[in-house]
């Protein structure tokens, strides 16, 4: 079970950091402003109503720590991964 | 002295949690953020964001590291030396959480979001007095759903603010950090 609950933790952070990278890094623009806190507000959305969370796991301190560190790393990949389609279809669309 | 100071911990503890249980929507709010995730994370990303939008307070997550490391080690040699036992393991309590098995004294959830918040208002006051409140707000939790008494809060987040200060007298160190950071997002090629 406490495997189980870190997934659904990796997920949860990993969409939280999207949100809060988009958030931060695009600040300026109004909309990707938005668009970050509310990636932010729906990954805690989801995670608080999707379970109990208030009950004993085998999930310790330093595998939650590991696991955000995951998540925050995996978020910059996807998008990084995002940006580069992007670039690329607005390139394709420029010639 | 020391009968003093437990008799009247005892006395606000019941204070607060006598609440618990009958004021639904209080309890709602109190059961979403007393757990380990709802507070910690969003004290966590908000590292994230420091990191990401303001480049010259990014020593904000070194800061935060180290004095969490500090922290949770000064609280394990307490655990070794103090052995109070919860709330709920020696009286009537109203219970709203799991019972936890490791030692009360001091509270680790207060210890560690307030090293993270002291962190955060360093680099940022606006963002560090948000950071306060839900540490606040996460430690008083932990007393109103009966896990903690208020004195395990009231010491752990002075530690937490402690380790934090103290972590602060070594800035070469979190600059040597940061930059490690740093090199290791641009190897990764995870600078966005």
């Amino acid at each position: 079970m406490g495997y189980f609950y870190l997934l659904d933790y990796f997920f949860f952070v990993t969409i939280a950091n999207i949100g809060i990278v988009i958030l931060a890094t695009k600040f300026h623009n109004r909309f990707l402003r938005v668009l970050g806190f509310a990636i932010t507000v729906l990954s805690y959305v989801w995670f608080f109503s999707s379970k109990n969370r208030n009950l004993p796991t085998l999930v310790e301190g330093s595998q939650l720590f590991f696991t955000f560190g995951l998540g925050m790393i995996t978020a910059l990949v996807i998008l990084k991964f995002v940006s580069k389609i992007n670039h690329v279809r607005k390139y394709i669309g420029s010639r | 002295m020391l009968e003093n100071i437990l008799e009247v911990d005892k006395l606000l503890f019941f204070y607060i949690n006598d609440k618990a249980g009958s004021i639904l929507i209080v309890d709602f709010f109190v059961k979403l953020v007393v757990n380990e995730y709802f507070v910690l994370v969003t004290l966590a990303l908000t590292l994230v964001f420091i990191w990401f939008n303001d480049i010259k307070e990014r020593s904000a997550l070194a800061l935060s590291f180290l004095s969490v490391g500090l922290v949770n080690l000064i609280i394990y040699i307490l655990n070794q030396v103090v052995d109070k036992p919860r709330p709920f393991e020696d009286m009537t309590v109203n219970l709203l959480y799991y019972r936890p098995t490791d030692p009360t004294f001091p509270s680790n959830a207060a210890a560690v979001s307030f090293a993270i918040a002291t962190a955060i208002f360093i680099a940022n006051k606006k963002l560090g007095l948000i950071a306060f409140s839900l540490s606040f707000i996460y430690s008083f939790s932990r007393v109103y759903v009966g896990v903690h008494y208020p004195s395990d809060v009231i010491i752990g987040a002075v530690l937490g603010i402690g380790s934090t200060y103290f972590v602060t007298k070594f800035p070469l160190l979190l600059k040597n950090i940061t930059e490690f950071l740093e090199k290791v997002q641009l190897k990764l090629k995870l600078n966005i």
